[in-house]
């Protein structure tokens, strides 16, 4: 079964901001955001529910001009699937994911490869940015007034 | 042997700023504390993403603050996307009620740095037609605005208004692509005059704000019309020159091409040390009162903690005059500035109270 297991990726309601050595994806209805470096974009994007685990590897491989065995591609699937990242009505089959931990494939794999290890992290909000100018008069919404600089709503 | 002076945070930061709107930015020669001193106050400021993209793939990119700036580039890069999307929104909403919006400052700036999300996005600011400002405002706090950004359509119109009005200010105005649509932005000399004086209004405490300026300064092409700049009026033109004078001093902003007017004017001293100063507290917090000073009057163990919070610092009392930027004495400006800002807060709560 597993391999014939074609991962898709969920797409809708997230933003997505490639940068040059890894892509941001923000979740607009759980608020959460994701950091997916080079290798987790890459097999994140291949996920159209056509591909197989075994072609995502041959055409992540060519992308980085470099042979790409099917662990990577799974643990990449594993981070995506525990970040929800993965369609919700995509079943995986279990075993697969399981397979190996991140050490164990380093070790397996080598220093060189070990730099294509998918990596999916999440992305903490710094302190708010007070990047607001102060309100004035004429800018607050309706129901709220500007209150030493900030809206405030009516009768605060 | 006397051991080296030790810098001061604000001195830190302009070190920490110098070049990086830049695309390729200078190497930054900062030790890891001195980066984990000021990173608290880059991530504040809305700095921190430009302070990222000078440590990156430097050593200091290993330092643990580093890290603290990456997180702020990465939550920055996100938050443009999703304000590219309310920009869209809110032009849509304004175009299907026949008003054609100009957009300024954060959003218009940050087109000038390598990354959109290099700088943060903050309000969205627009501007419309003075006889359209009802009907924009109508729409965009009615039922159909979504998202969240706070939209600003008050600014300093003399700021705005260069030659010609504002028919010459839409004329000067350009399309700029966005997600399958066009939106508009002030004209590239509106912008720089625009973000020169709106610095200057808030006494230029967030570092940001310079980094805009000489973005600005570095991406004029050679056709820029330094007239529309800096204007007819002597005061205004002294105000941009000395903004100017200021990126280049404390952020190394090159000057190459500018004309000689420009060249030469030089921010006072006291105007640089005022803007370090200033950039010690970078937040738009650090310059709210804590409480309306009705309120803070009725207690009078806080009303004279509010009424000295509320002297002027030089920049803004001068500004507030409409005086030049020179070398006069300020402490007369901050003394006349703050007696009229006291006899207009005591007329308002004569008014109210009648």
């Amino acid at each position: 079964m597993a391999e014939h297991y074609r991962p898709r990726a969920k797409r809708s309601k997230l933003v997505v901001r490639a940068l040059a050595d890894e892509t941001l994806v923000y979740e607009v209805e759980g608020h959460r955001a994701h950091c997916l470096n080079r290798t987790a974009a890459l097999v994140w994007a291949l996920c159209d529910g056509e591909n197989t685990v075994a072609r995502i590897a041959e055409k992540v491989g060519e992308r980085l001009s470099a042979r790409v065995p099917e662990e990577v591609v799974r643990l990449a699937l594993e981070q995506l699937n525990d970040r929800g990242l993965l369609a919700p009505g995509d079943v995986q089959p279990a075993p697969a994911l399981n397979l190996v931990s991140r050490r164990t494939m380093m070790r397996r794999l080598g220093l060189a490869a070990a730099v294509a290890l998918p990596l999916v992290t999440s992305i903490i909000s710094p302190t708010p940015v007070m990047a607001q100018s102060p309100c004035n008069e004429t800018s607050c919404p309706p129901g709220t007034t500007c209150q030493a600089g900030v809206c405030e709503p009516e009768g605060a | 042997m006397r051991a080296a002076k030790r810098k001061t945070a604000s001195a830190l930061l302009a070190e920490a700023l110098a070049g990086s709107w830049r695309a390729l930015p200078p190497e930054l020669e900062l030790a890891c504390e001195e980066l984990a001193r000021i990173a608290p106050l880059l991530v504040d400021s809305g700095a921190a993403a430009l302070a990222w993209w000078k440590v990156r793939g430097s050593s200091l990119q290993d330092c643990e603050a580093a890290e603290t700036l990456r997180q702020s580039y990465r939550w920055q890069a996100l938050q443009s996307a999703l304000q590219e999307w309310e920009v869209k929104h809110v032009f849509a909403l304004l175009r299907s009620a026949g008003v054609e919006p100009v957009l300024l400052k954060g959003w218009a700036a940050a087109e000038l740095y390598p990354e959109r999300g290099l700088r943060p996005p903050g309000d969205i600011d627009l501007c419309v037609r003075p006889g359209q400002y009802d009907e924009a405002r109508t729409v965009l706090w009615g039922p159909e605005r979504l998202g969240t950004s706070v939209t600003d359509l008050k600014h300093d119109r003399t700021a705005l208004s260069g030659a010609g009005g504002w028919d010459a200010l839409y004329a000067r105005s350009r399309l700029v692509a966005l997600n399958g649509t066009h939106v508009r932005v002030l004209g590239h000399e509106d912008q720089l005059r625009f973000i020169c004086l709106h610095l200057l209004r808030h006494s230029a405490y967030r570092p940001l704000w310079l980094c805009d300026v000489a973005a600005a300064l570095e991406s004029a092409s050679a056709d820029f019309d330094w007239k529309i700049v800096l204007g007819d009026d002597a005061l205004r033109r002294n105000w941009v020159t000395c903004v100017i004078d200021l990126a280049r001093c404390l952020l190394g902003a090159r000057h190459e091409g500018l004309p000689e007017e420009v060249k030469t004017a030089r921010a006072p001293p006291w105007l640089v040390a005022e803007v370090l100063r200033q950039w010690e507290r970078p937040t738009t917090a650090d310059h709210l009162p804590r409480e309306l000073m009705a309120v803070s009057l009725r207690r009078p163990r806080r009303a004279l903690p509010a009424l000295v919070g509320r002297w002027p610092d030089p920049i803004k009392a001068v500004v507030g005059l409409s005086l030049p930027l020179d070398e006069r004495a300020r402490l007369p400006s901050q003394l006349k500035f703050y007696v009229i800002q006291s006899a207009a807060f005591l007329k308002r709560s004569f008014r109210r109270s009648k």
